[in-house]
């Protein structure tokens, strides 16, 4: 508890300095709350002037110049409210605009194994839900503390002034409340948290479902997606009626009775002696019951804005936390060289672990400029890793990589990524249209250059046939280009980079063999003076490569060209003859 | 484009889903009845305890009435202040039963477009990205914050509360002075007038931020996603202007809302 509220604390301070970067809009908004509490809290005041002024005198310029003001209290109060609620909502968004901007920078300049530890999914709610959690203390918390906290000393205020006896009893009742209050509030929050997390839950599986919808369809498994909805939504009903059950029929309801009866009650019977004995007039009488309604909603407030804080509070830890978390690779290089690879990559005494889990050993790997090398091995044999320490994905916990005798370290991160292109097996295009993803929506490359660079690779006629040519807006992943024109994009994206040396990462394994020998002969023309690594499963699709190597637990088992790969009879040949069986009972 | 459906569908859609219920919708409409008449009961009661508060007090200044017959009046005031308090109590219960009925909606419309949705072709789905077909289900059905099963029964029923507020308000308005009843009248027709003028605005300005999230939910999922190619493109500066591009032009969207919702929130 003392830890959870140190941390709160903590938290509250370093958001601190968001809330003064608002210094105008925060004196704006104070002055604003002095104004809406004294024109509510004028109002009553009011009325019992005209009831024990007005009326009894038969005054009717005075009950039309009391009504008047009464009038101007509520058109000002009303006219400082609104303005104070586009106050507070500016205010609000200013700040989480700059808190978002700053969490998606850190979070897309974090080293890999910072994605590794986050999912999507995770690192999507910490950027929109948890900042749109915090924006709520900015706004409303923060002025419905200040503005309830000023009404609740007015109307104390002013019973104290007028009947002390009174005051002292709602002094004595005030705690009483506020524990009441804040106990429920605890309470009610955690079955209404249970809520979001069956919600969440209940959105994560419509999401999942959404996506496989196609193979529900081809397995007849539409039944049984649709009873597990309903046991979702029913999961989530069950803590939700709970919440509406305690929430109305049990607290509000009472608390409505205690506000608006109870209290009319207490005040009717302590007024009525009072005004009889003539120490009290009939207009205090109803000021007292309006202040006394007015009285527990404040307080109300105050009780729901400290479980938003909480709320709030432990949304910003959670993005502290990510803020917080430095990126395990490191670009401190200040040389602002650019690379060109002219000789060699050299890969020395290289070793990499996963925390504790070994997944490259002692490796050493010299690679020409110009040379084809392929990667094969088993899953998890360390292929992929190798290429994640080229790009820098990762640095290695042992050995070095360099570039014509130069570690790679030595260049800005920027610089190194410029020289190399990578290709996925799972092409990821972005929203946008077909010329944005080929520039990796840089602004500062030429259409000219994407154009030729798709003339060269072969892709600009299939571009041309769709609706808007190069800027035909792609759908979800570019789900409205084929598989195959899919990773032409792909191809041709790398190739307007121009990289000395190219990645290939099982670039050709999602397609049919049909559109696979197609994209071949691209390929050809993007690896064309280039340095390629290229890993794959296919083992058809590198036998003309300069070189293989054979990966296995973390080690390079096998060196050499397909055909002396084959003839030694090792893992190379194993995985050969298998595929070579499988070709032959396909056919 | 995209076209408009005339007012009468979506009416016919509603009392469609209302026939689904029809038990709990007349209940419904009993219990708004109902705890509209007791809250208007409220201010008349009020009036009534000044007003004999007020009578008693000159009586008793004239000698006419006793201390005893004081606390005896006095007594059964109390007693109508705590019967209606009770009721009103009682009367409480029905925002419970309205959230109840939200969820039933809420629960029975996924259902429904699910199975919907589950025999679409692949033509549908290269039109509605996931993102878009999830925050239909979720997002625009849900009780709370308000989506469409909330406007079924709360947005309706509340709307119904409010017109019987004004109709007995004003009868007991006009009962008790006609000439203050009518002076009341006017903000109500700038009310009406200031609904109908906002209305489409509101509409307008609402879509566009859910516009404005969906993009900025689909932008985040993709570059997280596709954190290898970004990165290995170079292309995290760019990808953080696109971001704060789109967040400055949400801004706008979402002030924009704030500015007509705080409209109705004051002056409604």
């Amino acid at each position: 508890m003392l830890v959870k509220t140190k941390k709160n604390v903590s938290v509250f301070f370093r958001l601190l300095p968001f809330f003064l970067s608002e210094k105008k809009r925060l004196i704006f908004g104070s002055f604003a709350a002095f104004i809406i509490s004294g024109t509510h809290l004028a109002r009553p005041v009011i009325l019992r002037h005209i009831i024990d002024k007005a009326i009894p005198a038969s005054d009717l310029h005075m009950a039309v110049m009391s009504a008047l003001i009464f009038i101007a209290c509520l058109v000002i109060g009303a006219s400082v409210a609104y303005l104070q609620i586009i106050n507070l909502a500016t205010m609000g968004v200013n700040i989480i605009t700059d808190i978002k901007k700053g969490l998606f920078n850190h979070i897309i300049e974090n080293g890999m194994s910072f994605f590794d530890k986050n999912q999507p999914g995770r690192l999507m709610s910490r950027t929109e839900s948890d900042t749109e959690q915090l924006k709520i203390m900015f706004t409303q918390s923060a002025m419905t503390l200040l503005t309830s906290g000023l009404m609740l000393f007015g109307i104390l205020f002013i019973i104290f002034r007028e009947q002390p006896q009174l005051g002292l009893l709602i002094c004595f009742a005030m705690p009483v409340l506020f524990t009441i209050f804040y106990f429920y509030m605890n309470y009610i929050r955690r079955i209404w948290w249970m809520v979001r997390k069956k919600n969440s839950d209940l959105s994560g599986y419509i999401t999942e479902y959404v996506q496989g919808i196609p193979i529900l369809q081809l397995f007849s498994k539409k039944n049984a997606a649709i009873e597990m909805l309903e046991y979702y939504s029913k999961q989530k009903y069950k803590y939700e009626k709970k919440g509406l059950f305690i929430d109305y029929i049990i607290f509000w309801s009472f608390f409505s009775f205690i506000s608006e009866t109870v209290s009319m009650i207490v005040i009717f019977v302590y007024g009525t002696k009072k005004i009889f004995d003539g120490d009290m007039s009939i207009g205090t009488l109803v000021m007292f019951i309006e202040l006394l309604r007015q009285f527990f909603w404040p307080l109300r407030n105050l009780i729901m804005v400290l479980s938003q804080v909480q709320t709030s509070l432990a949304a910003g830890s959670r993005l502290f936390n990510i803020l917080d978390t430095p990126s395990d690779v490191i670009d401190d290089s200040k040389n602002d060289e650019s690379v060109s690879l002219r000789e060699k990559l050299e890969f020395k005494d290289i070793s990499f672990a996963y925390d504790k889990e070994t997944v490259l050993e002692d490796i050493d790997l010299t690679i020409r400029k110009g040379q084809h090398i392929a990667i094969v091995g088993p899953s998890g044999s360390g292929k992929t890793t190798l290429i994640n320490l080229l790009l820098r994905f990762y640095d290695p916990i042992k050995g070095e990589i360099l570039v014509d005798d130069s570690n790679i370290k030595r260049y800005s991160l920027e610089n190194w990524r410029k020289d190399i292109g990578l290709v996925l097996q799972d092409v990821h295009l972005f929203p946008g249209t077909i010329m944005e993803n080929l520039k990796a929506f840089n602004p500062f490359i030429k259409d000219d250059k994407v154009i030729q660079a798709a003339k060269r690779l072969g892709s600009h006629e299939t571009i041309m046939k769709k609706p808007d040519g190069y800027n035909t807006k792609l759908s979800e992943g570019g789900s409205n280009l084929s598989m195959g024109e899919r990773q032409l994009i792909s191809f041709t994206r790398a190739l307007v980079k121009d990289p000395d040396i190219l990645i290939l990462d099982e670039a050709t394994s999602s397609v049919d063999v049909i559109t696979e020998n197609m994209l071949q002969s691209a390929l050809q023309r993007l690896m064309d003076g280039r340095t390629a690594i290229i890993i794959a499963h296919r083992l058809i699709t590198i036998r003309n490569a300069d070189r293989i190597l054979v990966f296995e637990d973390g080690k390079i088992v096998e060196d050499g060209k397909h055909d002396e790969l084959v003839e030694k009879g090792g893992l190379y040949s194993k995985l050969h003859s298998i595929q070579h069986v499988r070709a032959g009972e396909a056919l | 484009m995209k076209r408009k459906r005339p007012t009468s569908f979506y009416f016919k859609w509603i009392l469609k889903r209302y026939r689904e219920h029809k038990a709990m919708v007349l209940f419904m409409l009993f219990m708004t009845i109902l705890s509209t008449a007791v809250s208007t009961v409220h201010p008349l009661l009020f009036k009534y305890v000044i007003d004999t508060l007020m009578k008693n007090l000159h009586l008793f200044a004239d000698g006419k009435l006793d201390m005893n017959a004081i606390i005896n009046e006095r007594n059964r005031l109390l007693f109508l202040i705590f019967g209606l308090g009770i009721i009103t109590w009682i009367t409480n219960f029905y925002p419970f039963m309205r959230g109840r009925m939200n969820m039933n909606f809420e629960m029975s419309l996924r259902k429904k477009y699910f199975k919907i949705i589950l025999e679409k072709s692949y033509r549908f789905f290269l039109k509605f990205r996931t993102g878009d077909i999830a925050t239909r289900l979720t997002e625009d059905l849900k009780t709370n914050p308000p989506g469409i099963s909330w406007f079924l029964c709360s947005g309706i029923f509340r709307a119904v509360n409010s017109t019987c507020v004004i109709i007995f308000c004003l009868i007991s308005m006009f009962f008790l002075n006609w000439k203050l009843a009518l002076l009341s009248i006017i903000p109500l027709h700038l009310m009406m007038l200031l609904f109908f003028k906002l209305e489409s605005k509101v509409e307008k300005r609402f879509s566009l931020r859910q516009k404005a999230v969906s993009e900025t939910n689909d932008f985040l999922e993709s570059v997280y996603s596709g954190i290898q190619i970004v990165k290995s493109f170079n292309a995290q500066r760019f990808q953080e202007d696109i971001f704060a591009e789109s967040l400055e032009k949400r801004k706008k969207v979402e002030i924009d809302v704030v500015t007509i919702e705080g409209m109705f929130h004051i002056y409604f």
